[in-house]
């Protein structure tokens, strides 16, 4: 069965024309979060690095990237030491300090072949100074469990209206987790 | 009572003008978030006016020309009066 791939444009005029049509489709669409470290803060525009300035340096898109000072990675309870380096493209295949996301997978099909449109949703970081328990598993440099006033970097999940395309309410949209057909998996 | 339709086109306009466009006609920007598709990086930003939704992404990084994709959930005359407006900027 063909499949196609389509940008945002292509996807929702596809859709649009077989609403014209009046032709009966289902769209179907998997939201799934991921933390493959498939994006670190070297591969980031600095439009989104620059979120990360008061922990992270670098000295510009990918370039090796630093911690600026300690700090505390919560959602992987893991803390980081000035200097730290969290991400090379040169020296390092994956980042050490990764962002989660959400991928979203919308496709359908018609006249025996299918549409695809994804993209992904970055987790949105906030960072504050808190005071925390720093515990021996969070880096093998601690030697001793003590509690510290620390930045503290969270991923915030986005919402879910951020995570969906907007279509008109005659269209019906089924949610699935995972899909028997190689291609769309 | 009319349906909503959809529209989605990427336009050579600055996406500062398109949220003027947007807001002017009575749609608030509601949420922000970073995007990534085809391997380029995006900022998302969600309008909306009633049950009328629109999405404005443009690309981040340094690049020229700025082409913003704008994608409509709306009423067709809010589709019409968009495109004209952003119609007359060009």
């Amino acid at each position: 069965m063909p499949s196609f791939e389509c940008n945002e444009t292509q996807f929702i005029e596809n859709i649009s024309r077989l609403l014209d049509s009046e032709n009966k489709f289902v769209v179907n669409r998997r939201v799934q979060v991921y933390d493959d470290k498939r994006y670190g803060p070297a591969g980031m525009p600095d439009e989104v690095f620059n979120q990360f300035s008061s922990i992270l340096s670098r000295k510009g898109q990918r370039t090796s990237v630093y911690a600026k000072t300690h700090f505390l990675d919560d959602y992987h309870h893991k803390i980081y030491f000035l200097q730290d380096m969290v991400h090379s493209f040169s020296k390092m295949k994956y980042p050490v300090l990764h962002i989660p996301y959400y991928k979203v997978e919308y496709s359908f099909r018609i006249f025996g072949s299918s549409y695809h449109f994804s993209f992904d949703v970055l987790f949105k970081p906030k960072i504050s100074i808190e005071q925390r328990k720093i515990v021996k598993k969070m880096n093998p440099k601690i030697e001793e469990e003590s509690a510290m006033l620390i930045y503290v970097l969270q991923f915030e999940p986005p919402s879910e209206k951020m995570l969906v395309i907007n279509l008109p309410k005659k269209v019906l949209i089924l949610d699935f987790k995972k899909s028997n057909n190689p291609l769309e998996n | 009572m009319p349906e909503n339709r959809l529209k989605s086109i990427s336009i050579f306009i600055p996406e500062d003008v398109v949220c003027t466009t947007l807001e002017k006609i009575g749609f608030l920007q509601t949420d922000s978030v970073t995007t990534s598709s085809e391997g380029k990086f995006w900022k998302k930003m969600l309008y909306v006016k009633g049950d009328e939704v629109i999405s404005v992404s443009e690309e981040l990084g340094d690049y020229w020309p700025k082409d913003p994709v704008i994608s409509i959930c709306g009423l067709p005359n809010t589709i019409k009066t968009i495109l004209g407006d952003l119609d007359a900027v060009i």
